[in-house]
C-alpha cells in the first residue's frame, strides 16, 4: 500500500488479526519534512535545526467512510514552519509523537510534486485540508 | 494472484494547499506555490493564517 509505514501496517494488522501486541494509539501527531523521498521503513526527516526546521504537530478529524469500503482522515488546522533558512523541502510524514525531529514512528509519508525551495526568512505551510491519508 | 485484495490509500499531498510564505520588498507577505503562482496576503487575513 501506497505511502503507509511498514510500522503502521504491522500493527494495523496485529489490531485486527490478533497479532502480537500491537502499539499504543497516539495521543499526538507530528508532521516532519524531508530532504529526500521517505520510503516505507525511512522518513528522511530534516535533521533538527538544519534549515532551522523543526517538527510541528498536526490535528486530525476523526475518520470518516467518505466512499464504499474508503475511510479518510484529513488535516483540519494549517502545519506551518516558520523561519526557516535557504532550504529543499521534498515530501513529509505524519509521525506517532511530536517531540522532536527524527523520534517515534513513522505512520504516513508522502513525496511532493514539486519540491519547495525555501529562501532565509521564509514560512512553509501546508494549508488546513492539504493533508488526507486514506485507507481502502 | 487470485482473490488479491487490492486495496489501496496512504497519505495524499494536495499540492495547491501547500506554500511558502516570503515576504517581499514591498512588505507584504506572499503565498508562492508550487506552480509559481503568487497572491498576496492582505494584512488583515495573515493574522489568521499564519
Amino acid at each position: 500500500m501506497a505511502n503507509i509505514s511498514s510500522y503502521m501496517a504491522l500493527n494495523t494488522m496485529n489490531w485486527w488479526m490478533n497479532g502480537a501486541a500491537s502499539a499504543t494509539r497516539p495521543a499526538a501527531w507530528g508532521v516532519g519534512l524531508s530532504l529526500g523521498s521517505p520510503t516505507s521503513v525511512s522518513g528522511s526527516e530534516i535533521t533538527l535545526s538544519s534549515s532551522n526546521y523543526s517538527r510541528q504537530s498536526g490535528l486530525f478529524q476523526n475518520p470518516a467512510v467518505v466512499a464504499a469500503g474508503t475511510a479518510t482522515v484529513t488535516n483540519t488546522a494549517a502545519i506551518t514552519y516558520s523561519n526557516l533558512s535557504v532550504g529543499t523541502f521534498s515530501g513529509c510524514q505524519v509521525w506517532d509523537t511530536v517531540l522532536s525531529n527524527n523520534s517515534g514512528n513513522m505512520l504516513w509519508y508522502g513525496a511532493l510534486s514539486v519540491a519547495r525551495i525555501t529562501q532565509a526568512g521564509d514560512s512553509l505551510v501546508f494549508a488546513s485540508g492539504a493533508l488526507t491519508a486514506a485507507l481502502s | 494472484m487470485s482473490g488479491s485484495w487490492g486495496g489501496k490509500g496512504g497519505l495524499a499531498i494536495d499540492e495547491n494547499k501547500v506554500y511558502i510564505v516570503r515576504r517581499k520588498a514591498d512588505g507584504y507577505d506572499y503565498k508562492i506555490f508550487h506552480d509559481g503562482r503568487e497572491e498576496r496576503i492582505e494584512p488583515e487575513t495573515e493574522a489568521k493564517e499564519k
